[in-house]
């Protein structure tokens, strides 16, 4: 039954793909339309999807998109982060937002939407789009090369250093027919330059997003990026970040997951440098029928580089946390310093937790581990708080802020950072009462 | 240095695969093939009743459903399954009463192995079932045990001796629908071990089995059935051996185990069935259901396995903590060699309240071979305060082989502490220039880390095969330090 039914959609794909014409991506469209129609979408019976059940979503028509938004009706005031000088790109339902948003193009940067950069810097934008994000990997990926309108592009030509944040605001909302987006993002950072990118989501009613992020990191260069999903109320996310390092390139990302959703991160780096460094922080607050599943790969392909990955969670009652991650290490990559750590604490027992993580090494000269626990809050250091006059509640919210801190510590930017505590502790306060 | 480890290095130097002869023993064999013809003969053969006739052939019947499974991170040509000769047994299959009974040649193969089958070796302690090919050749100290009441023999005679306990227990643990190779195993399996420790008894000595697959194109399927009553304990050992040949044989066996109320298991294997050569030729696929059920509170099962052997090895012996309070430990060192590949590990289940587990996996890859550790803890709603600790360890000798640890957590109770660590590294060159600093040379240096790095594990094992294990560890090594 299903087979027939993803038939009938590859068909009506390839029409849609007709009715596009001419275009520069054509051929890029052309490959997902095939890659889709022999991949499909996954299933629990698939390895990387035995968590994450797709049921809903496979009920969703993904040609009927989203609908158009009246921009005027949109506020950004709420979302804003206090103190930051930014340049802001705005996206609704996977289109560009012209008058909310304030597009960056100097002689060496630019910020601002895909089509606009298709037109104004063609030659890094086709160089790198579709190059790591491959649409024969998964049926997503295929679909969204094959679906997405727009999305941001952020360039920095060689030596460029920026001195503003770009912070890119992803803001969907459906009906119950149209409920679809696709974003096809894509950030360019030649050699030694230096950029630092904001991806917000906000939700604003159910809905399903489909975005996929490439990052081609240069020869010295480095990136900063942080994907926070902070208001995500009832929607679902399939969000998908394949990152490609040149040497001593370093790629340092912050996954902040809360307030509702069903997210799936897919989170990929791979080096094709030596002496490349990659770090990966992640944290998720979840409780009701929420579900977090974070996936990541740290491809180790050259010799000489090093990872961290540190991922963190507090799991209420009735939530679901998935967190997978996985070093690859290749032959050759000698000197490869890989560490991987995951810690999950269960407030209920309601709450569950499925935890892989992996190491695949075929190379012998290298320093690799990971560890994961699950566990409760410690009883001995609540009896201790406790014993000094703090009330259970607020002895619990202390220990509990103590643990995700370690993640928000690692934001590197002093604004965010103080904007994430303060979330964070309301966060906290909303899982202690439904506990 | 000890004498003892003078010993593990001198034969690093010389030895290879030491018990890859063949043995000369008449022997009936059961031409190749499977059908329900093939299972009726086995049966009959052995003279079994309608009921386990019946099981088989509903497993069989099952098996024909299942597709071989691919998920698992080894590689090899697809099996024919009609290809396999599914009986094997030596020739005059009368049961002996007394060793002298014993056809010479098979005294002589478990002698070379250095398998106490001797009464007079009564110091060593140990009771021994021995499995060649399809059936066990005889089965020692039965008097001694059946004075305290303890039960060991073979499957076969279990079946004939115990019906009302075999098919109770027989396949309770691993159901012949569990996976494609319990299903074929419960279909055509020749013989086995049964053990039946009474409420209350502790076993008064190590219970033993060895198997020797020694015929030429036969796969070999045994079952292991153990069932320790309230309050019994047992420790129970199996090595494994097979002669070297060029093609590879199937060795599909089936361990169930079962620990009543405040009962404990603990079973030991030293697994060294024929590697394969140099470039991968030969060796045994090592496809193995173990499984054990802690049914009562308190109850105990522990695995121990010291992994050499076998071309791939592929198995996860597994607790599940049903009764509460109880335990699952699992202690592993698998070393591969060559072009040998090994995909082990655990299952810890946890069902009942306050259940422990503790993992402990010791990976050593060398040459061009594979070694995974893939593991599963589940901890379900029901298992308040459940505990586990796992750690997985692997080390690396050589740029050409691979290390890969594939660990599941399924936690579903938030009064649940699960812990995890893995480490994969190489010998540290410190360490090694430390030792050579002080005389000792670089594969004397090697062999002493390995036993130091696996020592964890080793000391778990009873003594007499702790040293075993500890030569045989050295022996697999050779040649690939350098």
């Amino acid at each position: 039954m299903e087979n027939v039914l993803e038939h009938t959609l590859a068909d009506r794909l390839t029409a849609h793909l007709a009715s596009l014409g001419e275009q520069p991506l054509a051929a890029q469209r052309q490959e997902a339309a095939a890659a889709f129609s022999a991949l499909g979408l996954p299933d629990t019976t698939h390895e990387d999807w035995k968590y994450t059940n797709l049921t809903d979503v496979g009920r969703l028509d993904p040609l009927a998109g989203a609908p158009v938004i009246d921009l005027s009706t949109i506020e950004l005031g709420p979302y804003r982060i206090a103190g930051l000088d930014a340049v802001e790109l705005v996206f609704v339902n996977g289109r560009f937002a012209p008058s909310l948003s304030q597009e960056w193009h100097t002689g060496n940067q630019f910020a601002g939407s895909l089509q606009h950069a298709l037109v104004q810097i063609p030659e890094p934008v086709l160089a790198h789009l579709g190059q790591y994000a491959r649409v024969c990997e998964e049926g997503f990926t295929a679909l969204n090369t094959l679906l997405a309108h727009d999305g941001f592009v952020v360039y920095g030509a060689k030596n460029e250093r920026w001195d503003k944040t770009v912070v890119v605001y992803h803001l969907s909302t459906g009906t119950k027919e149209q409920c679809w987006t696709n974003t096809r993002n894509l950030v360019v950072a030649e050699a030694g330059c230096d950029v630092t990118i904001i991806e917000k989501y906000i939700s604003l009613s159910p809905v399903f997003d489909n975005d996929v992020l490439e990052i081609a990191v240069g020869a010295n260069a480095s990136v900063q990026h942080y994907k926070l999903q902070t208001r995500y109320g009832d929607a679902w996310h399939n969000g998908t970040t394949r990152v490609q390092q040149e040497r001593d390139s370093q790629y340092y990302n912050a996954t902040i997951s809360w307030s509702g959703g069903r997210v799936r991160n897919n989170l990929q780096a791979a080096h094709a440098g030596q002496h490349c460094e990659t770090n990966f922080y992640g944290l998720y607050l979840l409780d009701h029928d929420n579900l977090i599943d974070n996936h990541t790969l740290v491809d180790h392909a050259m010799p000489n580089c090093y990872s961290n990955e540190l991922y963190k969670g507090i799991v209420g009652a009735d939530g679901k946390a998935v967190f997978n991650g996985k070093i690859l290490v290749r032959p050759d990559a000698q000197k490869t310093n890989a560490y991987q750590s995951n810690a999950n604490i269960l407030l209920a027992d309601t709450g569950t937790i499925n935890a892989k993580p992996e190491l695949e090494i075929f190379a012998d000269d290298v320093k690799c581990s990971h560890g994961a626990t699950t566990g409760q809050l410690n009883q001995d250091e609540l009896f201790y708080l406790k014993a000094r006059g703090i009330p259970e509640d607020k002895a619990r919210t202390i220990l509990l802020t103590a643990f995700a801190g370690q993640v928000v510590e690692q934001v590197r930017i002093p604004a965010l950072r103080d904007d994430l505590l303060e979330q964070l502790m309301k966060e906290l306060h909303h899982l202690q009462i439904e506990f | 240095m000890s004498n003892n480890e003078q010993d593990i290095l001198s034969q690093i130097t010389d030895e290879e695969y030491k018990y890859g002869f063949v043995s000369n023993i008449d022997q009936d064999i059961l031409e190749k093939g499977l059908s329900e013809d093939t299972i009726r003969f086995i049966s009959a053969k052995k003279g079994e009743p309608e009921w386990l006739l019946n099981w088989r052939l509903k497993a069989y019947r099952h098996w024909l459903t299942m597709t071989e499974p691919r998920w698992q991170n080894v590689q090899y040509p697809p099996i024919d399954y009609q290809a396999i000769s599914y009986y094997a047994s030596p020739k005059e299959g009368n049961k002996l009463n007394s060793l002298d009974e014993l056809d010479p040649e098979i005294k002589a193969t478990y002698d070379k192995l250095g398998i106490p089958l001797e009464e007079q070796l009564l110091l060593a302690g140990v009771a021994v079932d021995a499995v060649l090919d399809s059936v066990s050749v005889i089965t020692t100290y039965k008097e001694k045990l059946a004075e305290k009441g303890v039960i060991f023999s073979s499957i076969s005679e279990a079946v004939h001796e115990y019906p009302d306990l075999v098919k109770k227990y027989l396949g309770s643990v691993v159901p012949y629908t569990d996976n494609y190779f319990a299903a074929l195993n419960s279909a055509v399996f020749s013989d086995g071990s049964f053990v039946f420790i009474p409420k209350g008894v502790r076993c008064p000595m190590e219970l033993s089995t060895y198997f020797r697959i020694n015929a030429q194109g036969t796969g070999q399927f045994e079952r292991t059935l153990i069932v320790a009553e309230e309050s019994a304990y047992v420790s129970y050992l199996e090595g494994c051996t097979a002669p070297k040949r060029d093609e590879n044989q199937l060795h599909a066996a089936v361990v169930e185990l079962v620990a009543m109320a405040d009962a404990e298991i603990k079973y030991s294997t030293v697994q060294n069935w024929y590697p394969g050569d140099k470039d991968g030729k030969g060796g045994i696929y090592n496809f193995v259901t173990k499984r054990g059920v802690c049914m009562g509170n308190n109850a105990k099962i522990s695995w121990t396995q010291v992994e050499t052997g076998s071309s791939i090895t592929w198995k996860y012996p597994s607790v599940i903590l049903k009764g509460d309070n109880s335990i699952g430990e699992f202690y592993s060192v698998a070393l591969t060699n060559n072009m040998q590949q090994a995909d082990t590990g655990t299952k810890m289940i946890h069902i009942g309240k306050n259940t422990k587990s503790r993992i402990v996996s010791k990976g050593i890859s060398a040459g061009k071979s594979q070694n995974s550790y893939r593991g599963l803890v589940k901890v379900r709603k029901s298992a308040a305060g459940a505990r586990n600790y796992s750690q997985c360890d692997s080390l690396l000798m050589g740029d050409k082989c691979g290390a890969h640890t594939f660990p599941y957590f399924e936690i579903n109770n938030n009064s649940a502490t699960v812990e995890h660590e893995a480490t994969t590294s190489k010998i540290g060159e410190d360490i090694l220039f430390y030792c050579n600093q002080r005389g000792i040379s670089q594969e004397d240096a090697v062999a002493l880390i390995v036993n130091g790095y696996a020592k964890e594990v080793l000391d778990k094992l009873p003594m007499e095969f702790a040293v075993e294990a500890r030569k045989l560890l050295a022996i697999s090594l050779e040649g690939s330090v350098g």
